[in-house]
């Protein structure tokens, strides 16, 4: 569950026919969480904290015409919790890693085209953040701020922004060797010209399936954090929350725990699915160079 | 200096100043939280007066870096400070507490490393076989999987279900090792499983890579064409040379077991630091959650920068390279 092992590369390389399959269907299942998270508000969806009339609690799945998920442990519609939840987390999600790639590549692209000081400092603040497991380091910030969604936020971006940093500055390390950016140079350009014009775009690039990857660590982190309790307050939605809220009745209503569990299971899966996909894209196109 | 020590004085000299960087830290927390300590400890209807008192004895009163220090001579003396809400001494609790966790890591790297070099030769010396391809799925599946889902199912599966098979395990609860070394195995199966299977997909595939490559070593091939058999090839030729990644995935995954220890602590109900750490940050007990983060990330440091250095000692490749470059 670290950034570590999202992050290293599969040494097995399928063959492009099969794997374009897994991909489609990824996509697919992305696409509809996504659509489901933005849409959430203006689909013909019941309010989450209503208690459906006339049906029980912890109705099972595809049980009812009106609830095709079932009902809570309190009555409430599942589907429309899961829904909410989507939403949820894909806004932190993208709230947070689009922070952390934000300062991720500043840093990273500074360190690796300064160097000296900056390079030094930056490296021991980065170590410093890395020093501490990333699910303790969130749980430590957690218990500083105020329970939620801004908190959760705030927490995944300062988790994922020393990995970037990291990613960025070796990209750059190895970029501003090339050509070009010698040619820049000789021609009189500034430091900061060279970084914004040659580096950023090219290193943003490369560092891009990683969003994808860290995107699937995101979404597991932050149902871990609404897991134990220290998300989101109820009654607001969330998918670990929902799988929290069903773990009592876990040996005779098991589907109130493993539909919220599926649905984070092929989420992480397909993200994950993606950024090695992009990322082997990328491969081929840097070798065929 | 030798280069062989002057790498060992940069990496103290570097670990020292990282935790320097985390404590300051841990100091700021207490600045930062929106929650007053002296509320925490007396409730909503103290007094100013009370609340000035506690303030005092905290000495939460004085400059930010008188405070630091003073924390930091604590730590370094072994006094961590005590908890507002139980009033223990919070390197007592976390040594309580690690106990649990300790067993917990050591355990489930024992069985991950268990299962997965088997599956990594396995997976090495019939490459592109139906369980190598299968294997790909499987571990790509499990490291998807977080913690908390493949817990739920285990439980699910061998406590809840198998309640009228002759053999099922506790869902929750513990035992201490030293009270009863059996009963206190039987509670910690499904929590080690659960770290371990976190691990497995990792470890197999990092040892299956390293050993592909050592496969297409020439030695190997000798020792196959002295007719040795392909199992003496494998486990006596071939597995120590491909070790060494698995030794550092090995040893970083400590980091990452504290971690998904916090989620399984709090699942099966065992009284380890994760659970602590839960704990004290829903009661706002922060001299209990500093105390805990600090020394998970003093272990954690500790451990990598071991690994770091077994490393070195494992390839002697290493220190020559090394050599050169210091």
């Amino acid at each position: 569950m670290t950034i570590e092992v999202a992050v290293t590369a599969p040494d097995e390389v399928t063959p492009a026919g099969k794997r374009s399959f897994a991909v489609w269907l990824a996509i697919a299942w992305v696409a509809v969480v996504v659509l489901a998270a933005v849409c959430a508000p203006i689909l013909p969806l019941r309010p989450v904290d209503e208690i459906v009339d006339g049906l029980d609690p912890r109705l099972a799945p595809f049980s009812s015409w009106t609830e095709p998920l079932g009902t809570d442990s309190i009555g409430r519609s599942t589907l429309s919790r899961l829904v909410f939840g989507a939403r949820q987390s894909m806004l932190v999600g993208t709230v947070a890693i689009t922070a952390a790639l934000v300062c991720g590549l500043v840093i990273g692209v500074c360190a690796g085209y300064v160097r000296r000081a900056v390079d030094r400092v930056t490296g021991v603040v980065v170590d410093a953040v890395l020093a501490i497991p990333p699910l303790v380091l969130l749980l430590a910030i957690a218990a500083v701020g105020r329970r939620g969604a801004g908190t959760i936020a705030l927490g995944l971006a300062v988790v994922c922004t020393p990995s970037i940093a990291r990613l960025a500055r070796a990209q750059t390390l190895q970029l501003a060797a090339r050509p070009h950016v010698t040619a820049s140079r000789s021609l009189g350009a500034t430091g900061l010209r060279i970084v914004v014009r040659d580096l950023l775009p090219e290193v943003a690039l490369r560092i891009a399936p990683y969003a994808f990857l860290l995107m699937a660590y995101v979404i597991i982190s932050e149902a871990s954090l609404n897991f134990l309790g220290l998300g989101v307050p109820p009654p607001t939605p969330s998918w670990g929350g929902m799988i929290n809220d069903g773990r009592p009745y876990l040996a005779d209503e098991p589907w109130l725990v493993f539909v919220p569990s599926l649905t984070i299971l092929l989420t992480v899966v397909s993200f994950t699915v993606l950024g090695d996909r992009f990322r082997s894209w990328l491969d081929e196109r840097e070798g065929s160079r | 200096m030798s280069p062989a020590v002057r790498a060992v004085a940069a990496r103290l000299a570097h670990l020292l100043v990282v935790l320097a960087l985390v404590s300051l830290a841990a100091t700021l927390m207490l600045d930062l939280t929106p929650v007053d300590p002296a509320i925490v400890m007396l409730g909503e209807q103290a007094t100013p007066e009370q609340v000035a008192q506690v303030h005092a004895a905290l000495g939460l009163d004085r400059p930010f870096l008188a405070r630091y220090a003073n924390w930091v001579a604590g730590l370094l003396t072994g006094d961590f400070g005590t908890s507002y809400r139980t009033k223990v001494d919070v390197l007592d609790a976390i040594l309580a507490a690690l106990a649990v966790t300790g067993e917990l890591i050591v355990l489930s790297l024992l069985v991950a490393l268990a299962v997965s070099i088997p599956i990594g030769i396995l997976t090495a010396h019939h490459r592109d076989d139906w369980f190598d391809r299968l294997w790909v799925v499987v571990s790509s599946a499990l490291v998807s999987c977080p913690p908390f889902v493949s817990a739920l199912v285990l439980v699910f599966v061998f406590a809840l279900l198998a309640r009228d098979w002759p053999v099922h395990f506790p869902a929750t609860g513990w035992t201490a090792f030293t009270a009863d070394p059996l009963d206190n195995l039987w509670h910690a199966a499904l929590p080690v499983v659960t770290l371990a299977l976190v691990l497995v997909p990792n470890f197999s595939r990092v040892l299956r890579s390293d050993l592909v490559a050592t496969l297409d070593d020439d030695f190997v091939l000798f020792a196959k064409a002295k007719g040795l058999p392909m199992r003496r090839v494998l486990l006596r030729h071939a597995l120590r040379p491909s070790s060494l990644s698995l030794v550092t995935v090995a040893g970083i995954s400590i980091g990452q077991l504290m971690g998904g220890a916090v989620v399984v602590e709090v699942l099966f109900g065992l009284p380890g630091l994760g659970q602590l750490l839960v704990n004290a940050i829903t009661l706002n007990d922060l001299p209990l959650v500093q105390g805990a983060v600090v020394f998970i990330a003093a272990v954690y440091v500790a451990a990598n920068a071991a690994v770091d250095l077994c490393y070195r000692v494992l390839d002697p490749r290493l220190r020559v390279a090394h050599g050169v470059v210091a």
